[in-house]
């Protein structure tokens, strides 16, 4: 955009010394030139041409609503989601002051889908950096240095991506022992493959470009060509894949929490309460209807909000 | 194409090889004497040292994983300390019970998604687009346990439509054997489903704004010859190899949609397995689904090789 900037204001300059008006009209039409550079630049910004894309707008509205109810909302609810009173057990929703009803100990359920938010995001968020973190690396080392480490840490990714995600983040979990560090770790590790692909391969197609190859040739280090060259260029692609990866990381963690392996009680997680809804269906349905509908609204959240960055920093992979 | 074939099999031995290890450094990390959970935590030391002499587990690590290849190579899983037989045994009882599943998801969902995804594309930016795309994006949010919960709710709690636990049996007529299988397979199948038609949506839009497609239909060629003759045939490599990334997440998904549903296949094997600490039962489990996910890959490949006749002639080019 610099270099875009610069071209344009030269071009404008060799247009001010064409203007028959003289050096002042010419230095004008430089500021017009200028101010129509800048409204260009804040158009084509990447959060316009998000909110300009209805259904990112959308995703991006939905998950600012669950971060703020993540961070915010338990103090604004006032309720403790695990105290128990049984004579509210299995409240409908509406009664005895509870808008979501209770549980199948009296617990508040609006409460506990509150808390459960915060857990939701500081999980899937926790497991999306772990994941990228070391995936992003593995990737570049592995792209960029190529022969016989480039092999062997693909294998072992490839090894990685042979287990379903969940069974790979359930033995994960087995092998750590329960706890919403070790949920985080497990959904970590597991997510590692995905951005070490991604990665490897795009540090393959940049780092073969005439730009990195003039960079080299100046003398440039390897972790400067690798850190300051190639990984902004590579950034783009996992921005989209780690916002989609949230929303990856939101159901695996219910789904732990479903299979009784993640958050464990009394923590309210969404999917530790659709656990125990499942047990009273029948009795209580509200129990698994809401905390099933808070995980589907989220998810449908970063899914919306993944598939608009693509389409806004990768129009190419527009579905 | 044989050649193709080959390296593909020879590339899968080192995978293959990092799969048993993985699953062995993972089963050897787990907390707790292997021995003294079979034997019980009231068990004698004398017969928690017997049994760990018996299972090589006082062995170093490197003989240990040595054993365990080998015994792999051979179709050895070892024996389940909870039902008491090999796992192997129990494996190839469960397995075709998850297939059944498994393949009754990916019927629906193909049969379903690619025709929606087909219409979607022909009619862009249609009322029938903009709501098929938000269904599948709806689809693929959906926590499939969820559905299961609600599909019970629904279907088998009120109306009392549908069985809610097992798989039915034959004995009892076909239509026991499908009304079991509605729900689960259904539940299964909306991830996948939505994901086909997402992808085949995409992939046909590639293709039908290409020039030889223009060609065709300055031809004059009927719309239904210009879709199903030259533009899907093109359009179909990406959705075939979408079909068999999603096969494991519908592995995945059974461990989920099984445990719902008291399925008893392979996911459910493996929830009770990790529940009640039976080892060999995970290790041979999880082993099994990832050498199958492995193998249905590589017939994915060599189907996307077959359907996409450029990457045959470069390769063959290249070898001469």
């Amino acid at each position: 955009m610099t270099w875009k900037m610069s071209k344009i204001s030269k071009m404008s300059k060799m247009s001010g010394a064409l203007t028959p008006g003289g050096e002042r009209e010419g230095d004008l039409s430089g500021a017009a030139q200028q101010a129509m550079i800048l409204r260009e630049r804040a158009a084509n910004s990447v959060w316009r041409k998000l909110c300009r894309n209805k259904s990112a707008f959308a995703g991006f509205v939905i998950v600012a609503v669950v971060v703020f109810t993540a961070i915010l909302g338990p103090s604004l609810v006032g309720k403790d989601p695990n105290k128990m009173n049984f004579v509210n057990m299995y409240a409908k929703p509406g009664e005895r002051g509870m808008i979501l009803g209770g549980d199948e100990f009296g617990r508040d359920l609006f409460a506990r889908v509150v808390y459960g938010a915060r857990i939701s995001i500081l999980v899937s968020v926790g497991g999306m950096a772990i994941g990228a973190v070391v995936g992003v690396l593995l990737g570049l080392i592995s792209g960029f240095e190529g022969g016989m480490l480039d092999s062997f840490l693909m294998r072992v990714m490839d090894g990685m991506f042979a287990f379903p995600f969940i069974l790979l983040a359930l033995l994960l979990l087995t092998t750590l022992g329960e706890g919403i560090q070790n949920v985080i770790l497990a959904i970590g590790i597991a997510n590692v493959p995905g951005y070490a692909r991604i990665v490897r391969g795009q540090v393959l197609f940049v780092k073969n470009e005439e730009y990195i190859k003039s960079v080299a040739a100046l003398g440039a280090s390897s972790v400067r060509l690798i850190f300051a060259h190639i990984l902004p260029n590579v950034f783009s692609q996992v921005i989209v894949y780690a916002t989609l990866n949230v929303a990856g990381a939101i159901l695996t963690e219910a789904s732990l929490s479903f299979l009784g392996m993640g958050i464990t009680p009394p923590t309210a997680s969404w999917g530790g309460i659709l656990k125990s809804g499942q047990d009273c269906l029948q009795t209580a349905p509200h129990l698994a209807l809401y905390s099933g509908l808070a995980i589907l609204l989220t998810v449908l959240g970063f899914n919306l909000l993944g598939d608009g960055i693509r389409d806004v920093l990768d129009p190419k992979m527009k579905t | 194409m044989s050649k193709i074939i080959l390296k593909r099999m020879v590339q899968l031995i080192p995978v293959l090889f990092i799969v048993v290890s993985i699953v062995f450094a993972i089963t050897r990390l787990m907390p707790g004497n292997p021995a003294m959970i079979i034997l019980g935590p009231q068990a004698p030391r004398e017969a928690v040292e017997k049994m760990t002499l018996e299972m090589g587990l006082d062995k170093s690590i490197p003989e240990q994983f040595g054993k365990y290849l080998l015994g792999v190579l051979r179709g050895d899983f070892g024996k389940s300390y909870r039902y008491n037989r090999p796992v192997l045994t129990i494996l190839l009882e469960k397995l075709p019970n998850t297939i059944y599943l498994a393949g009754a998801s990916i019927l629906i969902a193909l049969l379903v998604g690619i025709p929606v995804g087909i219409v979607s594309a022909c009619r862009q930016y249609s009322i029938f687009d903009y709501a098929s795309m938000l269904a599948a994006l709806v689809g693929v949010s959906m926590p499939p346990f969820w559905l299961g919960l609600m599909l019970v709710l629904v279907f088998s709690v009120r109306l009392g439509w549908l069985p809610s636990i097992g798989m039915g049996s034959f004995g009892n007529g076909i239509g026991d054997v499908l009304s079991h299988l509605v729900m689960p397979a259904f539940c299964l199948s909306t991830g996948s489903m939505a994901n086909f038609a997402r992808v085949t949506r995409a992939s046909m839009l590639d293709v039908i704004h290409q020039d030889y497609i223009k060609a065709v239909r300055a031809k004059g060629i009927g719309e239904r010859t210009v879709i199903f003759k030259h533009a899907l045939k093109n359009a179909l490599p990406p959705v075939v190899t979408v079909i068999g990334m999603r096969f494991s997440f519908l592995m995945g998904g059974a461990i989920l949609v099984e445990s719902i549903f008291s399925w008893p296949g392979m996911g459910r094997l493996i929830v009770e397995a990790i529940g009640n600490k039976d080892y060999a039962v995970i290790q041979g489990s999880v082993l099994l689904m990832a050498f199958i996910y492995v193998l249905i890959n590589l017939i994915v490949d060599i189907a996307y090789t077959y359907l996409n006749p450029k990457i045959t002639y470069e390769t063959e080019r290249g070898a001469r």
